[in-house]
């Protein structure tokens, strides 16, 4: 009877001791009850593999999920040849083993197809012609042609003559005007002495 | 050697080529571009903005910068992604315009990336129409038309550039500013999203 009770309580404590989530006591309590019976450590290796087991299955599968995804989401690229070498390969293996894929890309291939029946009908409204109108309104809008480099050349001797003439010009009237200063300073001298 | 090129033969001409002769004003290839872009400049802004009253106006205003600043590109082969990117600039402004003025306030239901306004709306107030072929293809477009004009912004920018112009993952990426792993995504949901309108809608 006595055993019975320990062994219930250990039963109940095993998958938190498996994962690890009890404290050092109770640890210690179940290892040595396991060490002395036969049916809890059979109990015990039974979850034990039990649980490993769900742990890979889950694990396994949140990585096909994602691998789901991930191909799914690649899909619209893998149509429009915008995946790499390495990447277009996995993906050509992945609609090989998967039939749902395929699906996917069947119907994005039909409803591409729609979408450019529809797209002709909208080319279709757009039933004008605004060649003449553009280029007219084009040649009003020509600014006059760049001076070429020879008047620009022009322009800048010309420019350079000009000031030499202005600047001989001030030179001649103020030495001119120099002169007639210096006379009238030397009459006044003249005219103090 | 473009002057022995007749007005036939420019129709054949791959479009960088077309884009190298327009850059160096050969009147002819600029005439050209314009008529091979106005549609699908067009079709853009037919996806984006449900409201059409100035749809033509906009495609040629987009036009008319395309022309203008042609000689901006370097490489003529991004050219597709280089109009784009004015096609989606103009957009940006009509819409910044659109959310000044009060009565436009439904845009900002639809600037949020995980929103999703109803989709289902524009069935119901179709289903009165008589179900003869014609008139279902022509339901059928318009179910279609609504729900990527009721996609998130983002999801829907990425419908367009990527079903309707033919950009590359890389060259949205460009045109957005955002990463390639962001566009897949984004590529993607639309794609699941519209898919579901479309089988709610057959059902």
């Amino acid at each position: 009877m006595h055993i019975n009770l320990i062994c219930a309580k250990v039963k109940s404590l095993l998958k938190d001791y498996i994962q690890g989530s009890i404290d050092i006591k109770d640890s210690l309590f179940i290892q040595e009850h396991l060490k002395i019976c036969v049916n809890c450590r059979h109990t015990y290796q039974t979850l034990k593999r039990q649980l490993s087991e769900d742990v890979t299955t889950k694990a396994e599968g949140i990585l096909q999920q994602k691998e789901d995804t991930y191909y799914m989401q690649n899909l619209s690229a893998y149509y429009d040849n915008e995946l790499s070498f390495d990447e277009s390969v996995r993906m050509k293996k992945y609609l090989i083993k998967t039939p749902s894929a395929r699906e996917e890309l069947k119907k994005l291939h039909n409803f591409r197809i729609l979408l450019q029946k529809v797209h002709k009908s909208v080319l279709k409204k757009a039933n004008f012609d605004y060649s003449k109108t553009i280029l007219k309104r084009l040649d009003k809008s020509t600014v006059p042609e760049q001076f070429t480099l020879i008047q620009k050349f022009a322009a800048v001797i010309l420019l350079i003559l000009f000031f030499t003439v202005c600047l001989c010009g001030a030179l001649y009237f103020s030495k001119q005007g120099v002169l007639k200063i210096a006379h009238k300073i030397s009459h006044l001298h003249r005219h103090l002495n | 050697m473009a002057l022995f090129f007749n007005k036939q033969s420019y129709k054949n001409l791959a479009l960088e080529d077309i884009v190298v002769l327009a850059q160096s004003d050969d009147i002819q290839a600029i005439d050209e571009l314009i008529k091979r872009e106005q549609k699908n400049i067009y079709a853009a802004l037919y996806y984006l903005d449900k409201d059409r009253e100035d749809i033509f106006d906009n495609t040629q205003e987009i036009l008319f910068r395309m022309c203008k600043n042609l000689k901006k590109i370097r490489n003529p082969k991004a050219f597709k992604s280089w109009l784009n990117q004015i096609i989606m600039h103009y957009y940006y402004d009509v819409m910044r315009k659109k959310n000044k003025t009060p009565q436009m306030i439904s845009v900002e239901k639809y600037s949020n990336d995980n929103e999703i306004y109803n989709p289902y709306e524009a069935l119901f107030t179709d289903k009165k129409k008589k179900p003869d072929e014609t008139s279902l293809l022509k339901e059928l477009d318009k179910v279609i038309t609504n729900a990527i004009l009721h996609l998130p912004e983002q999801l829907k920018i990425a419908t367009v550039l990527r079903e309707f112009q033919g950009l590359s993952y890389e060259e949205i990426a460009n045109v957005t500013n955002s990463n390639i792993g962001t566009v897949k995504s984004r590529i993607a949901r639309a794609r699941s999203k519209l898919q579901e309108v479309l089988n709610e809608y057959i059902k």
